[in-house]
């Protein structure tokens, strides 16, 4: 098996030593799945070539990238898994008309520091800045940026992939592999749009009471104006220089906000990249996605309140990520269920990959059941992790 | 904005921000490679040779949410105390034993004796 694999990418990109196998069998959650060989290619026609020799010897395919999924998704118990980490580079970047073409290996990171002396940017900007952008493709991210300039699909033009039976597709048909989370196919390069850098102005909201903080987002939901809304809990804002209040922070891409001076910008980015960091360096260890209505969010952030767990998210977009220490992690049961009690969901932000495949709705399960007769009728791609296919 | 203190590696959560710094994943591109699997097997307290695959910048703290430090030299020492260490290490022994460095260059005029009698 080995040997026909290092035919395909070279032995060098290929390995099933018990180390590296031990270091795939974890992503950013705490399940452990040991994979039976790791595989890196570096083109898509290798890729083919993969997935056709998996496609006809019936051996479950499991798609990696950095390895940041925090609900199992690029895991799996005596897989062959396929990592995109040397497919990260940088293919064609075409200034006129902001686009760039990129392998999907290419991290979120890397991806913007090249862009960075071109006063350039791919304006989306994850969670976890280790994301590759075949795992954003993948997932359909969404991040805070989200409220002024919509999903990753908004952001993808063309979208090369390949899949379950070993076909290569190089298509701006991109609902074909974007926010299917891996199961119709190895995403091997995508042509994106980017943008200038945008200059932001700022309003800071600090409010003693939940009621008049859910009053201020719902008007900043409905301002065209704001790029990102960012909701942080009382003790974190206390922490990170704020009064010990609510906090809202509206960002837009225009002079409307009140500051404009660009030290303060500078200040106030700082401290927005940085409230995942504080939450974290508290001792905070697991992180849910809770997406609920603006409604709902009263309740929630008062659960979270009582029960010393800490909150931040995309107000304007209803997501959030409630943080929990280790020792409460009993908790994190009872804060589902009451989110779901709530009407919320769980895995629009981290994927709906096992963890949080209940949530995913009956048309999108139908949606990946056509996706898979089209283009992984031997269901080796991720499999069993969304839907139970045949 | 983080804390100064450096946390112990159990509260690390595996987010692999710090394979992002890691000048040993950024050439070798694999994850055995970068510093999340170190922090990992620390986790685990599972010392093996691969703790001597780190340059020891500290890129993975800078770059760490929660300011973890993986504890690479202390594994180390651990593993060389139980005889577990890189032949490149011997030799650097060996060459302070015998030349008074650790690339086992003689100073004219000095022969090898002199240097550990």
């Amino acid at each position: 098996m080995n040997k026909k694999f290092a035919n395909i990418v070279g032995t060098e990109n290929v390995s099933d030593n018990l180390l590296d196998l031990e270091a795939y069998c974890y992503s950013s959650s705490e399940t452990e799945l040991k994979p039976e060989i790791i595989i890196w290619p570096k083109t898509t026609e290798q890729v083919q070539r993969l997935l056709l020799f998996a496609n006809q010897s019936r051996m479950p395919a499991v798609i990696r990238g950095s390895g940041t999924s925090t609900v199992d998704g690029c895991t799996g118990e005596n897989a062959l898994v396929i990592s995109s980490e040397r497919m990260n580079k940088v293919l064609k970047l075409d200034v006129k008309n902001k686009l760039i073409e990129v392998e999907s290996g290419i991290k979120i990171t890397a991806l913007n520091n090249s862009l960075g002396a071109l006063k350039l940017i791919f304006p989306l900007i994850p969670f976890n800045p280790a994301q590759t952008i075949g795992g954003m493709i993948a997932l359909n991210a969404v991040t805070k940026e989200s409220q002024g300039l919509g999903r990753m699909n908004e952001w993808v033009e063309e979208v090369e992939f390949v899949d379950g039976t070993g076909k290569s597709f190089y298509t701006k048909k991109k609902e074909l592999v974007v926010g299917q989370e891996g199961l119709s196919g190895f995403i091997t390069r995508a042509k994106l749009r980017i943008t200038e850098l945008p200059s932001l102005s700022f309003d800071v909201f600090s409010f003693d009471q939940t009621t008049d903080l859910l009053g201020q987002a719902r008007l900043l939901k409905k301002d065209k104006e704001a790029y990102f809304v960012e909701f942080i809990d009382r003790k974190t804002a206390q922490e990170l220089g704020f009064d010990a209040k609510y906090v809202l922070l509206a960002a837009y891409a225009s002079l409307k906000g009140k500051i404009k001076n660009l030290a303060e910008t500078n200040v106030l980015q700082e401290k927005i990249n940085s409230v995942h960091s504080k939450i974290r360096s508290k001792g905070y260890y697991y992180t849910q996605d809770p997406c609920v209505t603006l409604e709902k969010a009263y309740d929630m952030i008062e659960w979270c309140e009582k029960h010393d767990a800490r909150v931040h998210g995309h107000i304007g977009l209803g997501i959030f990520y409630v943080y929990f220490q280790k020792k409460d992690k009993d908790l994190i049961e009872t804060f589902r269920a009451f989110i779901k009690r709530l009407g919320g969901s769980f895995g629009t932000a981290f994927g709906f990959v096992t963890v949080n495949a209940t949530f995913l709705s009956q048309e999108k399960k139908k949606e990946l059941m056509q996706l898979k007769d089209e283009h992984d009728y031997n269901n080796i791609l991720n499999p069993n992790k969304l839907i139970n296919y045949r | 904005m983080v804390d100064n203190r450096n946390q112990t590696v159990e509260n690390c959560n595996l987010c692999g921000i710090c394979n992002l710094n890691c000048p040993i994943y950024a050439v070798l591109l694999k994850e055995s490679a970068g510093a999340r699997f170190k922090a990992f097997l620390a986790k685990k307290k599972q010392a093996k040779e691969i703790f001597f695959l780190c340059t020891a910048c500290g890129a993975c703290i800078q770059g760490c949410p929660a300011q973890i430090e993986i504890g690479c030299f202390d594994i180390r020492k651990n593993l060389v105390a139980a005889g577990v260490e890189m032949p490149a290490n011997k030799v650097m022994r060996e060459n302070i034993k015998h030349f008074g460095n650790s690339l086992g260059e003689t100073k004219k005029g000095k022969k090898i004796k002199q240097y550990y009698t």
